[in-house]
């Protein structure tokens, strides 16, 4: 695996490229420059000179290369591994395109066998690149991710760039970055099978065009969700089946369904799109697991309650009514007229220490606790996150929250991010979230059941 | 290679229904007592060995919509009958289809109506064999209401594939209908994985209907193709 190790830990890496202004490799040089990379950077290219600071080599005879990131015209790219694989580089980032995604077949191929003589691992060719945030290291195109947990494999670098924008408005961060482009060496199962291992990474999140290799994916997915959780999105829903079959099976087998059954199988967690893959890693992060379906709303609105209340129904988790002995408690700790069923609505009187309190006393009999919260004139949103952040840290179930809405809880979603609860703009998403989180712990304890 | 396979592949064409349904009682899956009635002095011979009332279908590698050939009779009660839907049988298909090689009659003891379920096998370029699980009629034709998982299978996998479906709620009985061999079903769709993967030359597979009753069931029509 050091090949492996050496895209994501290199000591030094080289970068073969035209360095004008606005080219792929000035970007790239920028992006290691500003990003902060520790290692060595070496630009190389005809042109000579510096750039932000960094001196051009013309040729790299005396460089110790770990990775080295090709961004030249296709045709140089055969020679240059030749170069790169007999003085014993073993780990290469091809951004170029022009190869098997434009019918380009044979190019790629001869790329293939040079890797495999000189046993090097290529990612690419016709990527974005790669990154490591827990080492500074942005050999990519694209925007610099922020410092965070959750690991990020496309097969689309222009969607890879889209999302790390979006994770940038949001403040979401990644452990590592890889476009894989048209993976003619290192693929998804590689990639997975490394990412398990990797104590930055807490969440694996892919998004798949097409797999080649299904079955091998499928085994390694059924061995990684049982260390961390894996979310996929897969493109290409609405593609009918198009295979010639004979049979009734075969027509009613439309590729989407296959891998709707294979992501099933392995405990992978498949999402809509990158909204709803933002909103789980968020919750998975934090919460990889939980461990029962009764969910305790609190909440000092009505409104925001039942739609959240009616989502949690439609998707099969548990609202259910506090036991009588509960209920007794609960009538001490809270002032008259306040309902005492589930969702726990405590209406005007929901101060930070309300929220608190029944949190902590509802905790004993619930698995999950959502606490909405929508300010008033006379309610802080800071101290009601302060008080859920405190009492997290004494309950042993998960919080999540729903803060409504907008610049008027801005603030206090800040507060909760610092406690580690994950806050949801509505509850119609909470749940969903939590139930995605539920349906993967049963499927791991099932999994572990019968290994 | 299983002999019946082997024997197909020679000449080069997929199982017939006798021989598909040979397989699956091979492997322990019910189907109903059956034999193949290959010219018409055998009639008497084979109905006196099974009960009636029979159902009889012809057996052809060159006609696949049976009943398109007026290929199919039900509901035939003693052996007089047995022997006109023979000829009826043999005279249509002849007529539908000038050239097809006809390997015989096949006749089966008519089970009684069940919950129609459907249980299939097919080959994806990416993923291999996978296996498939509906329930029958208007539910797989118009609702496509099926499940899907890769083979090999596990026991969680069999069951998830019948509890996920919309029309799982039928097997457990509706409207005062008692519930269905839930078990039975997964035992047929785990035998069909380890079928598949002891058996590579078959391509596809259709148990298209099994009726399922409240204890066992029986798989009505198969189809094995190589």
């Amino acid at each position: 695996m050091k090949s492996m190790e050496n895209f994501f830990n290199p000591h030094s890496i080289a970068i073969f490229a035209s360095m004008k202004e606005g080219k792929t490799g000035y970007e790239i040089v920028k992006n290691m420059v500003e990003g902060g990379f520790k290692g060595n950077i070496y630009p190389v290219s005809q042109s000579g000179g510096q750039i932000f600071g960094v001196n051009i080599n013309k040729d790299f005879k005396n460089l110790e290369i770990d990775l080295a990131i090709i961004a030249i015209p296709g045709q140089f790219i055969p020679s240059l591994l030749e170069d790169l694989g007999s003085r014993g580089v073993k780990s290469a980032v091809i951004i170029s395109a022009g190869f098997s995604e434009v019918g380009n077949i044979e190019e790629e191929k001869e790329i293939k066998k040079i890797a495999e003589k000189y046993k090097m691992r290529i990612i690419g060719p016709n990527c974005a690149g790669i990154m490591n945030t827990g080492c500074n290291l942005f050999a990519s195109i694209e925007v610099r991710a922020l410092l965070g947990q959750t690991a990020f494999i496309t097969q689309s670098g222009a969607l890879g760039g889209a999302v790390l924008m979006m994770a940038e408005e949001l403040g979401f961060g990644f452990s590592k970055f890889v476009s894989y482009g048209n993976r003619c060496d290192v693929d998804e199962v590689d990639l997975i099978k490394y990412l398990e291992d990797d104590p930055q990474t807490k969440v694996i999140t892919l998004y798949i065009e097409g797999l080649e290799e299904g079955r091998r994916f499928l085994t390694q997915a059924k061995k990684t969700v049982l260390k961390k959780p894996i979310i996929a999105i897969k493109a290409g829903k609405s593609k009918a089946g198009m295979r010639a079959t004979s049979s009734h099976t075969g027509s009613l087998a439309g590729e989407d369904k296959i891998y709707d059954a294979a992501f099933k199988q392995a405990g992978i967690l498949r999402v809509e799109g990158v909204e709803e893959m933002f909103d789980l890693c968020r919750g998975l992060i934090h919460y990889p697991k939980i461990k029962g379906n009764k969910i305790g709303v609190i909440t000092n609105s009505g409104g925001p309650a039942v739609l959240t209340t009616d989502k949690l129904e439609e998707l099969g988790l548990m609202v259910s009514e506090p036991s009588e002995s509960l209920k007794n408690k609960l009538k001490k700790i809270l002032p008259p007229h306040v309902s005492l069923g589930n969702p726990f609505d405590l209406l005007a009187y929901g101060g930070a220490e309300n929220f608190a309190q029944v949190s902590k006393t509802i905790s004993s009999e619930y698995d999950v606790i959502i606490a909405i919260f929508v300010p008033t004139a006379s309610m802080d949103s800071v101290e009601i996150a302060t008080a859920l952040g405190k009492i997290k840290e004494e309950i042993k179930i998960p919080i999540f929250a729903n803060f409504m809405a907008g610049r008027l809880v801005k603030k206090g979603i800040e507060e909760l991010n610092r406690y580690g609860i994950p806050n949801y703009e509505t509850g119609e998403r909470c749940a969903k979230v939590i139930q995605k989180i539920i349906l993967r712990t049963s499927k791991i304890n099932n999994f572990n059941l019968c290994n | 290679m299983h002999q019946i396979i082997e024997k197909a592949k020679k000449e080069k064409r997929s199982l017939l229904e006798t021989e598909a349904k040979e397989l699956l009682r091979e492997y322990g899956i019910p189907v109903p007592d059956f034999r193949l009635i290959e010219n018409e002095d055998e009639v008497s011979k084979i109905t006196s060995e099974i009960s009636f009332p029979l159902v009889m279908k012809i057996v052809s590698p060159d006609i696949i919509h049976k009943s398109d050939a007026g290929g199919v009779k039900v509901g035939i009660k003693d052996e007089k009958e047995a022997k006109l839907a023979y000829q009826e049988i043999i005279f249509k298909a002849k007529k539908y289809n000038k050239k097809a090689k006809i390997s015989g009659v096949i006749a089966y003891t008519m089970v009684p109506q069940g919950t129609e379920v459907i249980v299939g096998m097919m080959k994806d370029p990416h993923f291999g064999p996978v296996a498939m699980f509906g329930l029958g009629g208007i539910f797989v034709e118009g609702l496509k209401d099926v499940s899907f998982r890769i083979i090999p299978l596990e026991e969680r996998d069999a069951k998830e594939m019948i509890t996920e479906i919309k029309g799982y709620e039928i097997l457990k009985g509706v409207r005062g209908e008692s519930t269905k061999d839930i078990k039975a079903i997964r035992k047929v769709i785990m035998k069909i994985s380890q079928l598949t993967l002891e058996n590579p030359e078959i391509n596809e597979i259709d148990l298209n209907p099994i009726f399922v009753f409240e204890k066992g069931l029986q798989v009505v029509d198969a189809r094995m193709i190589l």
